[in-house]
């Protein structure tokens, strides 16, 4: 077997020692990349900024264990950039495990700024997929009839932070972070009929589905995963946990494109050869 | 496999460092074991695997019952609602389908969940549609309108023309001038494909940053 054949035929688990050697170096011994700030992420925060204080914003959380190391950066940077500018939001989740991270996370982040659970914040918990669109459609109408507790159990109504949200003319924009790509539904059941701006966190699949409705006008601004999150977090001036990935990102895609570079290389030269033989 | 890391929080068994080293060391055995699949099929994978799997599925049942049937439902029954009792009577018709017999009951059920979805669905299409068949209106020449917004619109025009007249099939391309633009659209679809594709590396990168970040962070505190 000679050079160009071997390339193509590399053992899977040599690549998977080396996917984790260029993912530990940065990791381990620090890696600086510049990061870019596209017209998308600064219309996230944009959104963020111009959202009226009366108001409050939604973050939905429709993510798991799964893709945690890409949603949650992008949900804590929206809490904290919430929680810096004296805005009140509501956390409601579709997923039991997002909820509790989602929650953990905020408890976090409002204790380092000095926030209060109920008054500040609030969390609404879980509640199950299967019941979205019929969600959708009545808590519009009332928010804290269709709500009904937080994630404690303790009734919307008591909660000050709730005090004068009634409809969803008082939600001032919704956060969607997820994995599982239900946007559509909230622009089809909340945005289309209301107007309400909608700003959009979903894993990097999920990217390049959403610039259709970044041109149409249908969502305010775009988080591309990871990625996303980090550009967010240089917007808000904190280094995070993107941030501090973004080396590693960098590193094992140079990787991945240096091993389809090599592999065609292999194919290409052995199939000259072949032609060449014969 | 982040459940194992889920579930150490999840319960808040305290908030001793001993506690803490013990969920943190559980959660990177799990991930180990759970990547351990990658040198090959193994025992150990499918242990935790199968706990993977137990553990996310009684958290939800956890969670639904705490957080949506107890203080939603059980709750209102037993302070006096009792007409909510009629939820589960309906929730129960769904498991009928299993009964040859009596599987009529199911499909009133089914049949009253299709219409409510199918009438939603109608609404939801022009919520979602109509503003987007708007937005493809770009102009491509207009007072004050800069020259790279023009152009933006211009391409964005003969994307969109190109690729729906890739799935047009009501005649075969057969000469020039219906060919020409069917293998535009179809070039162009696959630079969409390959820009997917991309992001799905990233994403899948992204995982494997998280829990090597974990690993290397949380229980060896190797990270600077």
């Amino acid at each position: 077997m000679t050079i160009f054949e071997k390339l193509q035929h590399i053992d899977r688990r040599i690549m998977y020692l080396l996917l984790l050697l260029v993912i530990a170096w940065p990791l381990i011994w620090g890696m600086d990349m510049p990061i870019m700030v596209s017209p998308a992420v600064k219309g996230v925060y944009n959104a963020v900024e111009k959202m009226p204080k009366d108001k409050m914003a939604i973050i939905i959380v429709y993510w798991g264990s799964g893709t945690i190391a890409e949603n949650r950066p992008q949900v804590e940077a929206l809490m904290r950039h919430f929680m810096m500018r004296n805005k009140r939001f509501a956390v409601l989740a579709f997923d039991p495990q997002g909820s509790k991270f989602s929650y953990d996370s905020a408890k976090i982040i409002s204790s380092e700024l000095h926030k209060t659970y109920g008054k500040d914040w609030v969390h609404w918990g879980f509640r199950p997929p299967a019941n979205l669109i019929p969600l959708l459609q009545s808590f519009p109408h009332d928010v804290i009839k269709n709500i009904g507790t937080d994630i404690n159990g303790t009734p919307l109504g008591k909660l000050p932070v709730m005090n004068g949200i009634k409809t969803i003319k008082d939600i001032g924009l919704l956060a969607d972070t997820t994995s599982v790509g239900e946007l559509d539904y909230w622009i089809a059941y909340v945005h289309g009929p209301y107007r309400t701006p909608i700003v959009y966190g979903p894993t990097a699949v999920m990217t390049a589905d959403a610039f259709n409705s970044l041109d149409a006008g249908q969502i305010n601004g775009l988080l591309p995963g990871m990625q996303g999150a980090a550009a967010y977090e240089k917007m808000l001036g904190r280094k995070g946990f993107a941030t501090k990935a973004t080396g590693a990102l960098s590193s094992s895609h140079l990787l991945i494109i240096a091993l389809i570079i090599l592999g065609n290389i292999g194919y290409i030269i052995t199939r000259r050869r072949q032609e060449q033989q014969a | 496999m982040n459940i194992f890391h889920n579930i150490g929080h999840s319960f808040n068994f305290a908030n001793s460092t001993v506690a803490n080293t013990w969920m943190v060391w559980i959660a990177a055995i799990g991930t180990l074991a759970i990547y351990s699949v990658l040198y090959k099929e193994n025992p150990v994978y499918r242990l935790f695997e199968h706990i993977f799997i137990g553990a996310a599925s009684g958290y939800s049942v956890f969670v639904t019952w705490t957080q949506i049937l107890k203080p939603m439902w059980w709750d209102k029954i037993t302070s006096g609602e009792a007409y909510w009792v009629f939820a589960l009577v309906g929730g129960a018709m769904f498991y009928f389908i299993y009964s040859k017999k009596h599987v009529w009951i199911s499909r009133i059920i089914f049949g009253t969940l299709l219409g409510l979805v199918s009438g939603a669905a109608f609404k939801g299409f022009a919520g979602l549609n109509v503003d987007r068949i708007h937005a493809s209106f770009k102009p491509i020449a207009g007072h004050g309108m800069p020259l790279s917004e023009s152009l933006n619109n211009l391409v964005f025009i003969i994307v969109l023309l190109a690729v729906m007249s890739y799935f047009f099939f009501s005649f075969e391309h057969k000469n020039r001038v219906t060919s020409m633009p069917p293998k535009l659209g179809r070039w162009c679809l696959m630079f969409a494909f390959g820009a997917m594709f991309g992001s799905t590396v990233m994403a899948r990168m992204s995982l494997l940053i998280g829990r090597v970040y974990f690993l290397l962070g949380e229980w060896l505190h190797i990270i600077r």
